[in-house]
């Protein structure tokens, strides 16, 4: 190879800005994706401008935010103080621009880096953004970063604040599409960390009166809680608690500036370590961490200055000062806890005795599970040393140097017949394979005992590493991969019931996914066509005209390695597992999966699906 | 505060972002509803109107397929119906052993397995099977069949098999589904017989469970096999002599090696005291419980019945599809809907083989005629072949006036046909007899529908015949001995 000589001056070359930012979407957004998982990048994008307009709100200014989304883009509105209009482009395409340098509230915010609205500005076909203050108005248009009108200052009567619209450039999110679910949840969480700011989000109103306390009320069944959630507030934290009455593991909802640190991090542990010291103090026993953690749900919130986060993705702080003079993160936490929950504690003796009687009952439980425990432990040691259902991917969710981090997927598959051709045809460094064999058990109903005793359970709780709690889970996507038949079907549902029933925070957190495979595949000779429902067959086979071969996919034995790449690499099809709002995951359950009642032989009865392929001779 | 600030996109924007996702509570409706339709309609409960579950269906259509008068490995059959059954092999041979086991529709070669032992069957590789005269008189009628074109598309299957007897009733069924599940206690073949034709004499009838295991029953609670009804079965005990109870009929649903191990568990718990228990089944069942000395045989025998399976309840659920709906039904009109069901088939049967028989008679008299006329002659000088039949056509005419039916083209294509040796050797007299022949059948296919009765008394006539087949089954005493109990 001669190739090598070519190196010269001409090869060399600076990137542009947007340049940059198209090239590696990944380092300034996280993944791309289509919208189907709610950390894909589109949602990034609007987090980025929207992020932009809280900081007006924290500052004082603008008490709503229209946000609106369409087909003809994105578009919000704030009513802050406007960018100042003669740095209007600089603010949107020049990097490390920004105004948040020197001002001290600025510093507890999260975007300071000066990069958000360029990258989407760069990643978008058309960026608009109008800013009007004193009277005047200055709008500028952009389309892939590049600058295509930049309109003189003019008059106005319009109110002050800033508007920018985008439109995603579909070259780079192909066939993308905002789903309303995500949105929703991601502004009711900016809701929660910022009392008084009302989100108008395609007319409907976000709003929260009780911060943290709303978000743990409206993501749990208050009845299901063991005592009113107690609530704290500091000058820069705010702590929200409660113990489940049924619910096994500890859940966490941890914020750093407004930011959603789903993997926690150092203030989340300084959080769970200092509720251990106030309880041990505060009834002056040893109780066992563990005891005292179980079935916690809670939210903390707090604010640092330059918070320092693992990635850029921002979900987990790595900080340990929170500077302008205050302790490190940890002690600050502990001393507030300290001091506050104590105070209620002694305050509130109902709940101090209820939280008493809980930890007493899990520290009976506890010893009750030790023998099978031990069992268990036995078993991980093995499972730590090979889970042998397990083939396990290169890069985790743990992993926070990993650009692709996010793209760690477990594939959960029924049987044989699919594990083989996905351990063959994944992507050894993202996508893991747990096989099932045959029917799971449905755990409706039974203890957490369940999860030691089964052994295929343990080992597909060893391998998500989920144990007490998901602060570690190894995939950031778990995916159900079995056959589109019936008896897929009902493992899907066993499957969802085992983790709804024992992580339900796995799906509250948006976790857990179906794979869609293809029901059939269409070919001739030159082109072959899968199809993921009985239009897209009809379209298919128009398409290809002249008698094309049809098959009918009866399981995923059926689909060779090669055509499997297909359907679980870029263009892969899931679908998320979400929770209904207004719906008792409980009732849920005891009506599908628990014993049979009259009410459910009636509802099967009526609502029979039959299928019939009738031959007229 | 909602200002009109720059031109606003929002009005369509809502209905974008509508139609999005499947919340899990809609997972759970379209899947679970998916799951419980297949197994209720397709894998757990029989039809009302073969008394087969599909995979059964399957295995009789197959074997009717593969038929030709000899043995077949059940592996073969086993493997032909996965054409179209799409599940495993192990569950299709499975279902096909206990089909084995009733001795009724298969005539079964090699070890199949032992009812009242429990013995498992020989692997599917070593046992053969073929169907029995009586299935292939009762079961299956190609003509009158409705289809429906297998999974893949690519064969045909029945929807329901022509099946002219009760035989749900006399084979029993058993299915848990999802939401509902279906028990149907096996019946006595002749009194099942017996009672169908007392159904179409419009006479009162009822029918009782009969258990190939024999035993003892009461059926004073058998509710018509309607969920509710209670059957207790008791196994047959008597003394041998004073320290030994022999065993020498089960109940039903147990075998010698569970009723044992019962036993024994009974003893442990200090409920019985027995010495030893042995096995000494061969054709017959004989389980033989020593006792120590110093305890009482009659007591021992209230603890078995009290304590061990030697008393079972079993509580009947009659459910079936029907078009395609599951439905809750009694015995009686199990076989109320079986004997009308048979009526209809037998009637369809007969239309069938009396058009059969008319068209023959039709083409005969054709034949005859073209022939007999040398009606072959008119077209020597015709060149066309439109020509060719609208000669025949003409030459026919003046002779089809006691035709049943219409001369058409398809007719004359036909005689065309016909080859020269045929011509030369007719014998007016032999076509003559041939044509009297078929009229005779048709005379008798024209029956009424006191002759489809006699017809379904065939029925049993034949049944008859096949009893050797049946031995076990007909020699079933009645075991019913109510009252017994307490």
């Amino acid at each position: 190879m001669s190739v090598s000589s070519n190196y010269t001056e001409d090869n060399i070359r600076s990137l542009d800005w947007k340049e940059h930012i198209r090239m590696r979407p990944g380092m300034y957004i996280g993944k791309l994706g289509d919208g189907s998982s709610p950390d894909d990048g589109i949602y990034i994008l609007l987090k980025e401008v929207l992020d932009n307009s809280i900081d007006e709100f924290v500052m004082g200014a603008g008490k709503t935010i229209e946000i609106s989304i369409s087909d003809s883009g994105v578009s919000v509105r704030d009513y802050g103080r406007g960018i100042p209009l003669g740095k209007v482009v600089d603010v949107v395409s020049k990097m490390n621009t920004g105004g948040k340098y020197d001002s001290r509230a600025f510093k507890k915010s999260v975007g300071l880096n000066g990069v958000g609205t360029k990258a989407v500005n760069a990643l978008s076909s058309s960026f608009k953004v109008d800013s009007c203050r004193d009277g005047k108005i200055k709008s500028v248009y952009f389309e892939q970063g590049n600058l295509t009108l930049d309109k003189d200052i003019e008059e106005s009567s319009k109110r002050k604040g800033t508007k920018v619209t985008f439109i995603p450039d579909d070259i780079i999110f192909k066939k993308y599409k905002y789903r309303a679910e995500y949105v929703s949840k991601m502004l009711r969480y900016y809701v929660y960390l910022n009392p008084g700011l009302t989100i108008v989000f395609n007319g409907e109103k976000y709003i929260s009166k009780n911060g943290l306390k709303d978000l743990l009320e409206d993501n749990n069944d208050i009845e299901k809680l063991l005592y009113p959630i107690i609530h704290l507030k500091g000058d820069d934290i705010e702590v929200a608690l409660t113990h489940s009455r049924i619910q096994y593991s500890e859940e966490y909802y941890s914020f750093v500036n407004g930011q959603h640190t789903t993997q926690g991090g150092t203030h989340q542990s300084a959080f769970r370590e200092a509720i251990v010291k106030v309880v041990r103090d505060f009834y002056g026993k040893p109780y066992d961490a563990s005891d005292i953690r179980k079935s916690i749900i809670s939210a903390v919130s707090i604010k640092v200055m330059e918070p320092v986060f693992e990635s850029q993705t921002k979900t987990k702080l790595g900080s340990t000062e929170m500077g302008g003079g205050l302790p490190t993160v940890r002690s600050y936490i502990n001393d507030f806890i300290g001091k506050y929950l104590d105070n209620y504690l002694h305050k509130n003796q109902n709940t101090a005795e209820k939280i008493q009687k809980k930890i007493i009952q899990a520290e009976k439980e506890r010893k009750e599970l030790s023998g099978i425990r031990k069992l268990a432990r036995e078993r991980a040691k093995k499972s730590s040393l090979h889970n042998k259902k397990l083939r396990d991917c290169r890069v985790h969710l743990g992993d926070m140097n990993k650009e692709n981090r996010l793209d760690s997927t477990l594939f959960i598959t029924e049987g044989d017949s699919a594990s083989g051709s996905i351990t063959k045809s994944r992507n050894v460094n993202t996508q893991a394979v747990f096989s099932l064999r045959g029917k799971p058990l449905n755990c409706y109903s039974m203890t957490k005992k369940i999860v030691y005793e089964n052994e295929e359970f343990n080992l597909l709780q060893a391998a998500l590493n989920i144990e007490d709690s998901i602060e570690y889970l190894r995939y950031n996507n778990i995916v159900i991969a079995t056959d589109a038949d019936v008896d897929g079907m009902h493992i899907r549902l066993l499957l969802i019931t085992f983790f709804l029933q024992f992580f339900p925070e796995l799906i509250k957190e948006g976790h857990l996914y179906i794979l869609q495979t293809p029901l059939f595949r269409v070919r001739n000779k030159k082109e072959t066509i899968y199809c993921y429902s009985e239009n897209e067959r009809i379209e298919a086979v128009n398409k290809l005209g002249a008698k094309p071969e049809i098959t009918r996919f009866k399981g995923l034995g059926e689909i060779s390695p090669n055509e499997f790449k297909h359907f679980i690499g870029e263009s892969i099809k899931l679908d998320p597992v979400m929770l209904d709002e207004n719906f008792s995951i409980d009732e849920l359950l005891s009506f599908y999966m628990g014993k049979n009642t009259p009410d459910r032989q009636k509802f099967i009865i009526d609502n029979l699906k039959v299928e019939l392929d009738r031959i007229d001779s | 505060m909602e200002e009109d600030y720059i031109e606003s996109s929002q009005p369509n924007s809502e209905n974008e972002l509508e139609d999005s996702l499947v919340r899990v509570s809609g997972m759970y409706k379209d899947w679970f509803l998916d799951y419980a339709s297949y197994v209720i309609l397709e894998r757990a409960v029989p039809s009302i109107e073969d008394g087969f579950k599909p995979v059964q269906r399957r295995i009789l259509h197959s074997m009717k397929d593969l038929d030709d008068g000899r043995f077949n490995k059940v592996a073969n059959i086993v493997g032909h119906t996965m054409q179209y059954h799409p599940h495993g092999d192990a569950s299709i041979a499975d279902a096909m052993v206990q089909i084995g086991q009733k001795d009724l529709l298969i005539e079964t070669q090699g070890n199949w397995g032992n009812i009242l032992t429990g013995d498992r069957s020989a692997a599917s590789r070593y046992i053969e099977a073929r169907l029995s005269k009586f299935a292939l008189e009762v079961v299956f009628s190609p003509k009158i069949t409705k289809w429906q074109s297998s999974y893949d598309g690519r064969r045909k299957e029945p929807i329901n098999l022509p099946v002219k007897f009760p035989l749900l009733l006399a084979q029993g069924g058993e299915g848990i589904a999802v939401g509902l599940s279906t028990k149907i206690l096996p019946h006595n073949f002749i009194e099942l017989i017996d009672s169908s034709i007392k159904c179409l004499k419009g006479q009162k009838f009822t029918i009782f469970p009969d258990f190939p295991t024999s035993g003892i029953m009461d059926i004073s609670n058998y509710n018509d096999g309607l969920r509710g009804g209670r059957v207790k079965v008791r196994a047959r005990i008597s003394q041998l002599n004073k320290n030994t109870l022999v065993i020498s009929e089960i109940p039903f649903s147990t075998t010698t090696s569970s009723l044992i191990d019962s036993i024994l568990k009974a003893n442990d718990n200090g409920k019985i005291k027995i010495k030893k228990i042995e096995d000494n089944t061969a054709n017959d069942v004989e389980v033989l419980v020593h006792l120590p000395s110093n305890v009482s045989p009659d007591k021992t025998i209230d603890g078995l019945f009290a304590f061990t399976s030697c008393e079972t309840s079993i509580s009947p659920l009659g459910c079936v599809i029907e078009d395609n709906k599951p439905l809750f039904i009694g015995v009686s009109e199990i076989l109320k809907r079986s004997t009308e069901n048979t009526k209809e088939l037998l009637r369809l049967e007969l239309e069938y083989k009396k058009s059969d028989y008319e068209s023959q008679w039709h083409y005969a008299s054709l034949e005859r005629i073209f022939i007999e006329n040398r009606i072959y002659r008119d077209i020597e000088n015709v060149e066309t072949w439109k020509g060719v039949i609208s000669a025949i056509s003409i030459g026919l005419k003046p002779f089809t006036t006691h035709l049943k039916r219409e001369v058409i083209e398809d007719d004359i294509v036909r005689l065309t046909e016909i080859k020269i040796k045929r011509i030369s050797k007719f014998d007016t007299f032999k076509a003559e007899e041939a044509i009297k022949k078929i009229e005779d059948e048709i005379r008798k296919r024209v029956m009424e529908k006191d002759q489809i009765l006699q017809s379904y008394q065939n029925d049993k006539d034949l049944s008859e015949a096949n009893l050797e087949v049946l031995t076990d089954l007909s020699s079933l005493s009645r075991q019913e001995d109510s009252g017994s109990n307490d």
